[in-house]
């Protein structure tokens, strides 16, 4: 047994790679990798709290951007609408006036029909179902569209109310119809309509118009025009924003708890590390090695959130779907706030890492490979400011109260609410006083009124 | 030129009452290819030394000097860079990396100086076959026994060109065969020119130095040549 050793000597340093390089970062990364798997148990509970706050940001921007009605009800995929109220004499101007000026339109007719023996009411709708802008509009559930005269696709309430299924023959207002389908508006489920051939309603008491005008405001186009802009609520917060503002705050208090749970871990590998450094690792890789343990922990709680939230959405859905009255995509989940969480949890998590990353490298390489923390140095710091001060906040008060001014605005708006008072007007200045010049001196009492 | 040279140093810890001096003005030169047992009491400051030698710790006074270069003065990284290229430590308690091979251990330093992972590896494995650990070389520290973990670090501490070897008690765990038989590996590494200071309290072990110096209270109180030769006081577990 002998080992194969040569001649020795001390190689000179070579600064192009002090550091050891990419070879020496991934060495340390490895080490830290491996580390994070023995020791992942021992940093659950910031796993646990990155992996809630990811999920909760992301399945809570999910629901809130997916429950408010969806303009595609009405506008399919165009961003502006015409309404006309029929009869109008000039519609078929109109029209090609909008087509001629913004290119092509869809044209929708609607008749507004009552439900035989109810109160309740329902649309007669002519649309062609592979429109340019109205097909988002439309869903097909069973049979096929209405082609030609003679045939109606009803929506599935609609169709058990008036109790009817694909193949009966619907008669109204003296035309019969043969129920070719059962359609839906996937983004209202609420709207209940009975869907036929364009061309198909002789009179209708509403047409709506979908094109595209960009860049111009509804208001130059005229008053029956609205685009998605002027029909959202007013006033309305991107959900996605309130989201990632949030998962930011939450982040913040997770940074904080998982710094201590970092530094903790660091003083439990305080031998580890100091192995390192006995065995020529630098500062740097020493760092490394406890924010790289931040930003897999980080990873990790990002990715468990991540799929916690889906899982979650997967399951919430169908019944949110019930609850918004329309249809939501199976993936229809906001990207952009799953990309932010994931990388704002890294990012937190990294930085929880960093201080306690920093201060293991001031501990003596002899003292940490004893396992030892060093004890903190005792502070001497002088309490003449603090005791300078303090007397200065007594004396302050003393005099406060010597010369009977306190609080100034407030006493002198409290004295001024007294007189007003006592000369029984109701309009007496009770604001602070701020030394802006007084009112007009009342001569006397006046009629109570405004001043 | 000394491979290892310590000058007039002095170490104290504590300030006040709690006041330790640890080392008074130790003076120590280990020639490349030497091995000096380091022997003493408890608390007389013997892995002080190591510590101060290998630059682990910084000495309040006095000089520390490796292959011709002194440590004061020098940066952090420096100090680090040297540990990895020159210095070899083997501790007591082993101080292998939990989490990384017995290869890796061994292969560490290499790939912190920079040296890409398979050629790190190579040389680990080379080094652990020396050894007889060849097919301990994918188990973790764990899963090995005393003895083989001393030998595993004792591997780490030699592979490369390191020129110094500091063994801070690396028998202080083992029974006697494991602890004979780590002795003559750190040995043979003094016959192929590395120069190590052993701290031992065992005087049979002690008795594989060239010189066994004495500590007691931070001072050096004696040095000798310890008579006979190591190679007499093999047991014959350890020659095989």
């Amino acid at each position: 047994m002998s080992t194969a050793l040569r001649e020795r000597s001390v190689p000179a340093p070579v600064p192009a790679r002090a550091g050891g390089g990419a070879p020496a970062r991934r060495a340390v990364m490895r080490w830290a990798w491996r580390l994070f798997r023995r020791e992942w148990r021992q940093q659950l509970l910031v796993l646990a709290l990155i992996t809630a706050a990811v999920a909760a940001t992301i399945l809570g921007a999910a629901v809130s951007i997916s429950t408010p009605p969806s303009l595609s009800a009405t506008f399919g995929t165009a961003s502006d609408l015409a309404t006309f109220h029929a009869p109008d004499p000039h519609l078929n101007a109109q029209v090609a006036a909008l087509r001629q000026r913004f290119g092509p339109v869809e044209v929708i007719d609607n008749q507004v029909l009552p439900i035989p023996g109810s109160v309740d009411s329902y649309e007669l709708r002519a649309q062609q179902p592979a429109g340019r802008f109205g097909a988002a509009m439309l869903a097909l559930e069973a049979g096929h569209y209405p082609a030609g005269p003679g045939q109606v696709a009803l929506t599935r309430g609609l169709a058990a109310t008036l109790g009817l299924r694909v193949g009966s023959q619907w008669s109204q207002g003296g035309a019969a119809r043969r129920v070719t389908g059962i359609v839906a508006n996937p983004q209202n489920t609420l709207d209940e309509f009975a869907l036929v051939a364009p061309g198909q309603i002789r009179a209708p008491s509403q047409v709506t118009v979908l094109f595209n005008a960009p860049g111009l405001t509804p208001a130059t186009l005229g008053q029956n025009v609205q685009d998605l802009a002027s029909a959202r609520p007013p006033n309305a917060i991107n959900p996605q924003t309130i989201s990632i503002a949030g998962l930011v705050v939450g982040m913040l208090l997770i940074a904080l708890v998982a710094a201590g749970g970092f530094t903790v871990l660091a003083q439990r590998r305080l031998r580890s590390l100091g192995m390192l450094q006995a065995v020529g690792a630098t500062d740097r890789h020493v760092r490394m090695v406890v924010r790289a343990n931040g930003a897999v922990t980080g990873a990790a709680g990002a990715l468990a959130g991540a799929a916690l939230a889906v899982a979650g959405w997967l399951a919430y859905r169908p019944s949110l779907e019930a609850s918004a009255h329309h249809q939501i995509g199976t993936f229809s989940l906001p990207w952009l706030v799953v990309a932010a969480a994931m990388v704002l949890a890294v990012v937190a998590a990294y930085g929880a890492a960093a201080r306690p990353a920093r201060a293991i490298t001031r501990t003596p390489i002899a003292a940490a490979l004893s396992g030892r923390p060093v004890p903190p140095r005792p502070l001497h710091r002088s309490a003449v400011p603090g005791v300078a001060l303090l007397a200065a906040a007594c004396a302050l008060f003393a005099l406060s109260a010597a010369s009977g001014t306190g609080p100034a605005e407030y006493q002198g708006a409290g004295a001024r609410a007294d007189r007003a008072a006592r000369r029984g007007d109701p309009a007496g200045p009770v604001r602070p006083d701020h030394g802006g010049p007084a009112g007009p001196p009342r001569a006397g009492r006046g009629p109570p009124g405004p001043a | 030129m000394s491979a290892l040279e310590l000058r007039e140093v002095v170490k104290t810890y504590g300030s006040g009452h709690a006041e330790v001096h640890a080392l008074r003005g130790v003076s120590l030169s280990v020639a490349a290819g030497q091995m000096v047992a380091v022997m003493g009491p408890s608390g007389s400051g013997k892995s002080t030394l190591l510590t101060i030698a290998g630059s682990l710790e910084d000495p309040d006074s006095g000089e520390v000097v490796i292959g011709g270069r002194a440590l004061s003065g020098m940066s952090r990284n420096d100090k680090a860079r040297l540990r990895r290229r020159a210095v070899g430590y083997v501790f007591q308690d082993f101080n292998l990396l939990p989490g990384l091979t017995a290869a890796e251990n061994v292969g560490l330093p290499l790939e912190l100086d920079g040296t890409p992972a398979r050629t790190a590896h190579a040389a680990a494995l080379a080094a652990l076959d020396s050894l007889g650990l060849a097919g301990r070389a994918g188990l973790f520290p764990d899963q090995l026994s005393g003895g083989e973990r001393q030998r595993v670090a004792i591997a780490r501490a030699v592979t490369g060109e390191r020129s110094v070897l500091l063994a801070d008690e690396p028998s202080g765990a083992l029974d006697s065969v494991n602890a004979e038989a780590v002795m003559r590996m750190i040995h043979d590494a003094c016959k192929r020119g590395v120069a190590a200071v052993v701290v031992t309290h065992d005087a049979q072990l002690a008795s594989w130095a060239d010189r066994v110096m004495f500590l007691r209270d931070g001072q050096v109180i004696d040095q000798t040549a310890p008579q006979p030769g190591p190679e007499t006081l093999l047991t014959p577990g350890a020659q095989q």
